[in-house]
């Protein structure tokens, strides 16, 4: 098991949602080779990412964010730095917030000290494929901040 | 004083996909009762026609998240039918492995993080953490047990990639799978923990008898969720599965964008239950041990037990599947490269979903390419059965109050483990 794991997470069939799963691939590229550290698609997330993080020692999300930022911005958090908005229905397993997710780890007395997480600032959440422009043209932007991260 | 009750539950709350519950009384007399499924409909028959025979597996794996590899199977068999395509005695045995995976990791999933809440008290299993740390973890030890399972054999947790018409693309290595067997054997104190807890809150099932009729495959040698031609507790006719549509009877209802089915009575019930009223007598001996611990024995109508028998699988599929990786192992994993050459022809797979009995049809032209299907869900199939629940329990229970009746009856809809469909999950946080 690779000490450091890049998770990325996203819904590409929701435009700006899917810009995790896009640097996904480009992140894969460039560490394929690379001794300690992992790159995980996990799409939409949920639990499965409390299997994916436990007895790893640095974990990086990368995630679309509703930050009160413009849109394409990035901003890199700690999870204590941050307190969560989200309204949950509650309506299926499947709905997720990573922030339960880490908590939920946390009290299980499973989740590395060291998270970061990856916050990018969406124009459009709407179902179809394709990123906005603000998102899209600020990618090697991402890409060179994340791989300094690491 | 006159009784009246009046609730509707939007979108059910802990189950897979959306439906809604109506109930109306009044002077404690029920008007309606009505399980509703509004869920939008998939075309997945309508997108396999005119894709390769190759290309199928990888298309309806997408019907479920949670039943990919079943529904794998089941077109995999089906493609195998129509094309007379036979398979090693490695491949099937692999194949059987990689389905129990997803069977103990779909009923955890279920009991666990669905169902439990309702047992202990809470709305999820969130609060669970706090309440009762050990239960959850040793729910979540179980449940990464069968992620791991399915990509071991599957290649991946979920969508599998390995899985072919023929064969497999890639096989486990025997590290692997010896990697797995000292998992699986770690699991069974995990598991007999889980019946304890399970066992110590068994009195807050309700009780609710129903006779049923129960319908799932079954074969001669073992407890089947994989071979086997189709059974029901009705009947002793063994129906071949590329006869299924007479079984089904698939019908439309105004209340429900997913069909109905019936056969010796207005409805008929698969899943859990069902495999266990059809097969009790073939389970592995702590299998057949944990059922009898609970009571819980062939002819059971009670739909709440369902999550019972779930538990009782979870522990056949280990000992089953630990005697077949004991077999493989000592065989060892041959490679058998694939080559399938496509005809014409029509065929059914069948294979037993988590939830139930599933059928897959298909016809292929003499390149390969579809040109009809016709899949027959297991939750499809529980809808009527969920709907006749209804109408005999809740005039049962129309005195309790309110909550308590809402609560009994999204119960009943949970005990199905329904898997009616998935949603967005992105962050929306605020800097402290």
């Amino acid at each position: 098991m690779k000490p450091t794991l890049v998770i990325c997470l996203g819904n590409p069939l929701m435009r700006d949602e899917g810009i995790g799963i896009r640097l996904a691939s480009e992140l894969s590229q460039r560490l394929t080779d690379h001794p300690d550290i992992e790159v995980l698609d996990l799409g939409t997330g949920g639990l499965t990412i409390m299997h994916a993080i436990t007895g790893r020692e640095k974990v990086v999300f990368v995630d679309c964010a509703l930050m009160g930022e413009a849109p394409g911005k990035m901003r890199r958090f700690t999870p204590e730095e941050v307190v969560s908005k989200k309204i949950k229905t509650r309506y299926s397993a499947h709905e997720g917030d990573l922030l339960e997710v880490l908590k939920l780890s946390t009290d299980m007395g499973e989740c590395p000290d060291d998270i970061v997480i990856f916050g990018i600032e969406p124009r459009q959440i709407d179902h179809g494929q394709g990123l906005s422009e603000e998102l899209q043209s600020t990618i090697p932007h991402y890409l060179e901040t994340i791989l300094k991260e690491l | 004083m006159a009784k009246t009750v009046d609730i509707s539950v939007h979108h059910v709350t802990r189950v897979e996909g959306h439906g809604n519950i109506r109930l109306r009384a009044s002077d404690g007399k029920v008007e309606k009762v009505e399980w509703q499924v509004p869920e939008a409909p998939r075309f997945f028959e309508a997108m396999v026609r005119g894709r390769s025979f190759e290309d199928i597996q990888t298309i309806v794996s997408r019907i479920c998240g949670i039943c990919s590899v079943t529904h794998s199977l089941a077109s995999i068999k089906g493609v195998e039918d129509a094309m007379g395509i036979k398979v090693s005695k490695q491949t099937d045995k692999l194949r059987i492995l990689c389905h129990y995976g997803e069977q103990m990791e779909s009923h955890i999933l279920h009991v666990g993080y669905l169902v439990a809440p309702d047992l202990l008290g809470q709305k999820s299993v969130i609060p669970l953490v706090a309440s009762h740390p050990d239960v959850v973890k040793t729910i979540i030890r179980l449940h990464r047990l069968g992620n791991t399972w399915m990509e071991i054999i599957g290649g991946r947790m979920t969508h599998p990639v390995t899985l072919k018409p023929g064969g497999f693309s890639m096989l486990p290595t025997e590290e692997k799978l010896r990697e797995l067997k000292t998992m699986m054997e770690n699991a069974v104190p995990d598991l007999k923990t889980l019946a304890e807890v399970l066992l110590s809150l068994a009195d807050k099932l309700p009780d609710f008898d129903r006779e049923t009729e129960y319908i799932a495959l079954t074969g001669p040698d073992y407890y089947t969720f994989y071979h086997g031609d189709i059974a029901s507790t009705d009947t002793d006719e063994i129906v071949p599965v590329q006869e299924f549509e007479r079984v089904a009877n698939e019908y439309v209802v105004p209340q429900s964008t997913a069909k109905w089915t019936k056969w010796h009575r207005d409805s008929y019930a698969v899943g859990a239950l069902a495999r266990f009223n059809v097969n009790a007598d073939k389970l592995m001996p702590l299998a057949a041990e944990i059922a009898t611990s609970f009571g819980l024995k062939k002819g059971a109508c009670n739909p709440y037990l369902n999550n019972i028998a779930q538990v009782v699988e979870c522990v056949q599929v280990i000992e089953h599947g630990l005697q077949l990786l004991d077999e493989l192992l000592t065989a060892g994993i041959k490679p058998e490269p694939v080559k399938v050459e496509p005809k014409a022809g029509e065929g059914v797979g069948s294979v037993e979903a988590p939830r139930g009995i599933l059928f897959h049809r298909y016809a292929f032209d003499d390149k390969g390419m579809c040109t009809r299907a016709n899949i027959c869900i297991p939750t499809g199939q529980n809808h009527a059965n969920i709907q006749k629940d209804f109408e005999a329990f809740a005039p049962q229970i129309i005195d309790r109050p309110q909550e308590e009746i809402t609560l009994l009856l999204e119960m009943l809809v949970r005990s199905y483990d329904p898997c009616i469909s998935c949603s967005t999950h992105y962050l929306n946080v605020e800097f402290v």
